[in-house]
């Protein structure tokens, strides 16, 4: 029987986690923009070390100004994709704010860090050294796209290697 | 199936929440994480069907990490199941394992979906209209920082004539006595112009298409400083009921035009051509000193501002100018206009009368067109040249004038000594000193700045803004014969201006005679019209009117009735 890994997607809202599981998962890219109310579980299996493992990918609703994801929905999380709309500043402010809540209240978790819409150049905010600067503070960063799928995989992969190294 | 029984609490809440439309379906699971019991609305939730004494998170999803509980209850609300409902997850820990209860929410999803929606929808607009507004503003504060920058100053004024908008640049450049330059006020206030620039750079602002319009130079003291600015409008790309004036310091510019303008402009005389150089220097030279200057030149040229430059450059300077157009003169009442006469001495001599030459006592005389005046009154001339005075008529007794004589003519005036019509000692004296001016002809590089001179000119007298002059406007004038010079040339541009009409003066603007010559420039195998033909066909256009085609030819009145008497021009020629 496969290892099942619980991943929690985080993040402020329409900052394209749904997007970003359903090019992950179905590699489709959804135009239409529907929040997210709750949450949805998807399911992935990747070989993981020689090791077939299925990723329950829990899709939360994005936070906004009234209303915080709850601790309830990560816990027992094996790691988190906070995900990031770099043509908005403030989602990338977000998500920091998100991973020292979920730190504080449930423990040090595996992250990564997805920079989403990268291939909307024109309107991107978040320059190289911002960028380097997360990275100083030891953050795993990974630019991508959902429309494009440029990063993606990328993205999983990284954190699933990351499972892989906080594993016991 | 439900082997494990309900504790009596759950079992009223969940019939509670079932009868509320809630649909629970609720599970025991064991501390070792099998599943024990189930019961309710299981099948609304799970598509596939349970098994008892296997690990719970197996086989449902969401139960992963979750279990076991270790006496914390756990709640995961709006989970969507396998069947695409929503429902609250809910783990209750209990003696020996945990009770999992799921309740429908997909109403209450729905409804939070919508509201969540728009509510998202709006924020994302928002943020994209403030992000755009930034953009916006950062374009904007790059625009400005350039215009700052190139020394530009910029000036957004309302329909109503009120300034919205200044530039930093602008503030400083136009900051008023008191050091402040605020929006909100009347542009006339900001810019406290004379009438007449006043009034070219409100033509300016209020043009249908300014950006066709030439700029309009303007002269501002600001701050006790004279600064001379150039002004250019455009319409605001945002709204084209409202201008942005864009002003240009070019007083450094100015300065130096000035110092060069020095050596081009004398005394209302304009030229830079190497002929007229050396006649400025020679204004000067025989502006300081007493002698008789004779003045030569074809019609046109400019004698009467030659004499006035040596009058103005001259120690006489503040005594009186008179000009005495000689060839206007009768033979009967050259001597007493000359002269002046005593009371009764005459017909019409009512009154004693004094003559321009006392009328001239202390300044400057001009005896202009010398070479017309009759040989009796010559001899007087002499006298009074020779003697510094002069006779009234009907009176015996000499008076003493302190006048300085210039005279000026277009006629060869040894021709005429030897044909016996001008004396020739009168000559002599009154050439001690000779001043020549070159035809145009002989000096067409000033052309193009008498004709940016003159329409400059001509504009401002108009209140009207300065054309602009075409390249092939400038190839017509430079291809031009000029027969009447200088005054010529400004009546065509005169002419030309009154005709343009979109600021830029163009070949079809230009009298019919320019054109018609620049066309046989263009076909030389034409013949050139003589200037018999030139007067006919002047007179033909005027209708025999002698001030317009004198003006048409840019030609004094008298000259033009000495060549229609020198061709024997009547009436029935040009009729």
């Amino acid at each position: 029987m496969a290892l099942k890994r619980k991943i929690c997607m985080l993040g402020a809202f329409s900052v394209g986690k749904t997007s970003l599981v359903s090019r992950y998962v179905l590699s489709i890219f959804p135009e239409k923009y529907l929040t997210t109310v709750g949450v949805k579980i998807d399911k992935k299996t990747v070989e993981v070390n020689g090791q077939e493992t299925t990723l329950l990918i829990w899709d939360l609703y994005g936070e906004d100004a009234v209303q915080q994801v709850r601790s309830s929905y990560v816990r027992g999380a094996d790691g988190c994709l906070l995900v990031a709309d770099g043509t908005r500043p403030e989602t990338l402010e977000a998500a920091r704010r998100i991973r020292a809540r979920m730190e504080t209240e449930l423990g040090p978790l595996p992250f990564v860090l997805l920079l989403n819409k990268c291939d909307l150049q024109d309107e991107w905010c978040i320059d190289a050294h911002a960028l380097a600067a997360l990275q100083d503070e030891g953050w795993s960063v990974q630019r991508c796209s959902a429309r494009t799928g440029e990063g993606v995989e990328e993205g999983f992969r990284m954190l699933v290697g990351n499972l892989s190294e906080a594993a016991p | 199936m439900n082997a494990t029984p309900l504790p009596p609490t759950v079992r009223i809440y969940l019939e509670a929440l079932l009868l509320n439309g809630r649909q629970p379906a609720y599970a025991f699971i064991a501390a070792d994480g099998t599943l024990q019991s189930w019961g309710g609305e299981m099948d609304r939730y799970l598509k596939q069907p349970l098994h008892k004494g296997r690990p719970a998170d197996d086989q449902i999803d969401a139960l992963v990490g979750l279990l076991p509980l270790e006496g914390e209850n756990a709640s995961i609300p709006h989970l969507m199941t396998d069947t695409y409902r929503s429902a609250d997850l809910h783990l209750v820990a209990e003696a020996g394992g945990a009770w999992m209860i799921l309740l429908d929410s997909t109403v209450e999803v729905h409804q939070q979906q919508t509201f969540q929606q728009q509510s998202n929808d709006l924020l994302l607009l928002k943020a994209r209209q403030l992000s755009m507004l930034a953009q916006l503003r950062a374009h904007n504060e790059h625009l400005e920082a350039i215009l700052n920058q190139l020394s530009v100053a910029a000036v957004r004024i309302a329909p109503d004539g009120t300034v919205t908008f200044l530039n930093a640049y602008a503030e400083r450049l136009l900051a008023t006595a008191d050091g402040t330059a605020a929006t909100g006020r009347p542009w006339q206030q900001l810019l406290p112009l004379d009438s007449q620039a006043a009034a070219a750079f409100a033509a300016l602002l209020t043009a249908e298409d300014p950006a066709a319009c030439a700029r309009v130079r303007l002269a501002l003291e600001t701050e006790g400083a004279l600064r001379h600015l150039e002004a250019d409008v455009r319409l605001d790309p945002r709204d084209p009921a409202f201008r942005i004036t864009y002003f240009y310091d070019i007083s450094e510019l100015q300065e130096l035009r000035g110092r060069l303008n020095e050596k081009s402009v004398f005394e209302k005389m304009t030229g830079k051509s190497e002929p007229m150089l050396r006649t400025f220097q020679l204004i000067r030279d025989v502006a300081r000193v007493h002698a008789t200057v004779l003045i030569e030149g074809e019609t046109g040229t400019g004698k009467e501002l030659v004499a006035r430059a040596i009058h103005a450059c001259s120690p006489r300077k503040d005594g009186p100018f008179i000009v005495v157009n000689c060839a206007g003169f009768t033979d009967s009442l050259i001597n007493s206009q000359l002269f002046g006469h005593k009371k009764g001495s005459f017909t019409d001599a009512v009154s004693n009368q004094i003559g321009v030459f006392e009328a001239a006592h202390g300044g400057t005389i001009l005896l202009d067109e010398i070479g017309d005046i009759p040989m009796n009154t010559q001899t007087r001339i002499l006298r009074a040249l020779e003697q510094r005075e002069i006779i009234r008529v009907g009176e015996t007794e000499a008076r003493k004038v302190d006048i300085r004589i210039l005279a000026a003519t277009n006629k060869n005036l040894e021709e005429e000594v030897k044909r016996g019509n001008f004396r020739l000692d009168l000559l002599y004296r009154i050439r001690v000193a000779r001043v020549v001016l070159p035809p145009l002809r002989e000096r067409r590089e000033d052309i193009p700045l008498l004709a940016r001179t003159f329409a400059a000119a001509v504009a401002a007298e108009n209140e009207m803004i300065a054309p602009v002059i075409g390249p092939d406007v400038l190839a017509a004038l430079m291809a031009y014969p000029w027969p009447g010079n200088v005054r010529e040339l400004r009546n065509a541009i005169e002419f030309a201006i009154i005709r343009c009409r979109d600021g830029m003066l163009r070949c079809h603007d230009l009298p019919p005679e320019i054109m018609t010559s620049a066309e046989n420039e263009q076909h030389p195998d034409a013949p050139a019209p003589s200037e018999k033909a030139q007067l006919l066909e002047a007179l033909r256009a005027e209708n025999g009117r002698r001030d317009e085609t004198a003006r048409r030819l840019g030609i004094s009145r008298a000259t033009l009735y000495r060549r229609m008497t020198h061709y024997h021009i009547t009436e029935a020629d040009w009729r």
